[in-house]
């Protein structure tokens, strides 16, 4: 492991105090909602970011994950009385069960087709749901119990709780990013990515990288589905199971900058601020919200379509290019 | 034992078309062997089933005294067999170093080791200068090269090269051919698709000629250009255009 530079050492020093202040400085339900769903929607890109974003292949179901996550975290402790601690983990088991029967049929599809496939199972999913008793149908489920042990059973009475946990649980996933982003499964991810005839003909068994990098991407999404059960403690299909969801999803990362470890962060951070507020503020005047809300993000996704990761590099690109136009000019 | 490829009855059919018919040949240890042939004579047929793109309608691959007939492409890669794309088949998304670093990292996982590797195939192959750039940038023979590096990092036993000279300058070719005499000198056998008759005359042990899908004539570069079937069906066309 290298060292980090005393300069890198106080940005992240930084970042940590902000952290951990932000919650106290901004003291109310709203914002600390504001912040979990940041760090839900940024586990929600993070994940996504392996399939669609490292091994392109553009997954547009990747709701039913959320969902199963959810409901792992409800059907358990309804059924079993099994803490959510433990019962996420069964989530992430399941998901990634299903991603790999999900990824056997589907992942031979590129493109276009397998963005379709994905969406029209995680369609049919959706219909069964919603037409599944046991799990409670179109009506959902609601887990919120007084009775039950607060720390034992996730179920903080203080909204900052949510926040400094799920930021916890963000920074962890992060570091593992982090550093599979540097490994071997990353770098075939990639390759596989760019050209695949390529990638297999170096030794690469595109199939089965592709197939773990889906699985790795729903146990990811299946997490952030049980933070979010555990946060709203309800929830139901046309909450967590739509189209709109596993849009967004995609969305977090496409705006946030494909491909790269801190984009979905960014990303979510962006999107859930926007949407949160024009939904807030503007939801009087019927459907503006989703309008404004709409426009911003074409307009991001048109005109920095690598994300807005991509925006120093572009600045400090256009100061050079500036800078070396004007050393040229007198010269000719 | 001897011969590192062994390859009996070779037989590919595109519905209806023979692209290759009744193959026979074998490539010998530390061997270079040219393979020639008009346009559409199956050459790059040929190399698909060699390395697994595509599997043969008919007949049996040996590698290194493996069946490797019915294996795919990252298998047969696995096994030593590296191979280059007539059109170059460059990972657009990565810079060169890392192009070079898919193919060393084939039988590590140990990052450290892979980029040492590369390091040193990138040398071999003169692409130090371009190593940090993307791949997409590159002109056709720096993508060339960089089909050669990406195969040579995966350490094949075999190299399978499809006309890595088209398109290159006289300058260019030289380089070229002292790379594969390099390449050769470490131990790897090398099977080359080429047009340029100077240079398959030159640096080939033997010559297999091929035409319409099938072998026309092997030999030395010597018995294969006195040979007459050859001299008629391409060599004597070839000069024509020359
Ligand atoms: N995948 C394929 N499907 C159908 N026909 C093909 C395919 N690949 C090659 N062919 C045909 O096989 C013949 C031999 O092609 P090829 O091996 O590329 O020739 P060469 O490399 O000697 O120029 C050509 O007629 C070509 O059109
Ligand atoms: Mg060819």
């Amino acid at each position: 492991m290298k060292k980090l530079s005393s300069k890198r050492y106080l940005l992240w020093a930084g970042i940590l105090v902000i952290l951990i202040v932000l919650p106290l400085l901004f003291n109310t339900a709203f914002s600390h909602h504001i912040m979990t769903m940041m760090c839900i929607w940024a586990l929600l890109g993070m994940g996504w970011n392996f399939i669609g974003g490292y091994a392109g292949q553009i997954s547009n179901g990747h709701a039913i994950y959320y969902a199963f996550g959810a409901y792992a975290n409800a059907m358990l402790l309804q059924w079993f009385n099994l803490s959510p601690w433990i019962a996420m983990w069964v989530g992430c088991l399941l998901s990634a069960g299903i991603a790999f029967l999900i990824g056997k049929g589907l992942l031979r599809f590129r493109g276009h087709v397998f963005a379709i496939a994905t969406m029209a199972v995680a369609e049919c999913v959706r219909l069964i749901f919603i037409n599944t008793k046991a799990v409670g149908g179109a009506t959902g489920v609601y887990i919120f119990s007084a009775k039950l042990n607060p720390i034992l059973y996730m179920q903080f009475s203080s909204t900052r709780t949510y926040v400094y946990l799920y930021m916890a649980i963000v920074v962890c996933v992060l570091l593992f990013v982090r550093w599979l982003n540097k490994t071997k499964f990353c770098y075939y991810l990639r390759a596989i990515n760019g050209n695949e005839t390529a990638a297999e003909s170096a030794g690469i068994n595109a199939a089965n990288y592709k197939l773990l990098a889906y699985m790795l991407s729903a146990v990811i999404v299946s997490l952030a589905g049980s933070l979010y059960m555990q946060f709203m403690l309800y929830t139901d299909p046309s909450m967590i199971l739509t189209s709109n969801i596993s849009m967004m999803i995609v969305l977090v990362t496409v705006m946030g900058g494909v491909g790269t470890v801190y984009g979905p962060i960014i990303g979510a951070i962006v999107l859930t601020y926007i949407s949160e507020y024009t939904r807030v503020y503007l939801s009087h005047y019927n459907g503006l919200d989703m309008v404004i809300y709409g426009v911003l993000v074409i307009l991001i996704v048109l005109f920095i379509p690598d994300g807005l990761i991509s925006i120093p590099g572009r600045i400090k690109r256009h100061r050079e290019r500036r800078h070396t136009a004007g050393k040229e000019a007198p010269a000719k | 034992m001897n011969s590192i490829l062994q390859v009996n009855d070779a037989t590919k059919k595109f519905s209806g078309l023979m692209a290759n018919e009744g193959i026979t040949f074998h490539v010998d240890r530390g061997e270079i062997v040219g393979v020639v042939g008009p346009n559409g004579a199956g050459k790059t047929t040929l190399f698909n089933s060699l390395s697994g793109v595509h599997q043969l309608t008919r007949g049996s691959i040996i590698f290194d005294g493996t069946d490797i007939t019915k294996l795919n492409s990252h298998k047969i890669c696995k096994l030593g067999i590296g191979r280059t794309f007539q059109i170059p088949q460059a990972i657009v998304t990565l810079t060169v170093e890392e192009n070079v670093l898919i193919g060393a990292l084939c039988h590590t996982n140990n990052m450290k080791e892979a980029r040492q590797h590369a390091d040193e195939t990138i040398e071999v192959c003169g692409l130090a200068a371009l190593a940090k750039k993307p791949a997409s940038i590159l002109n056709v023979a720096q993508k060339k090269r960089l089909e050669i590096a990406r195969a040579y990092a995966t350490d094949p036993k075999l190299l399978l090269l499809d006309e890595t000279m088209a398109g290159l300058t006289a300058t260019e070719r030289v380089e070229s051919v002292k790379l594969i005499e390099k390449i050769n000198a470490k131990g790897v056998s090398i099977l080359m698709i080429e047009h340029n008759m100077d240079v398959v005359m030159r640096v080939s042990n033997r010559v297999i000629v091929l035409d319409a899908g099938k072998v026309l004539a092997i030999g030395t570069p010597e018995e294969v250009t006195s040979n007459e079937a050859v001299i008629n069906a391409y060599l004597g066309g070839g000069k024509k255009d020359a």
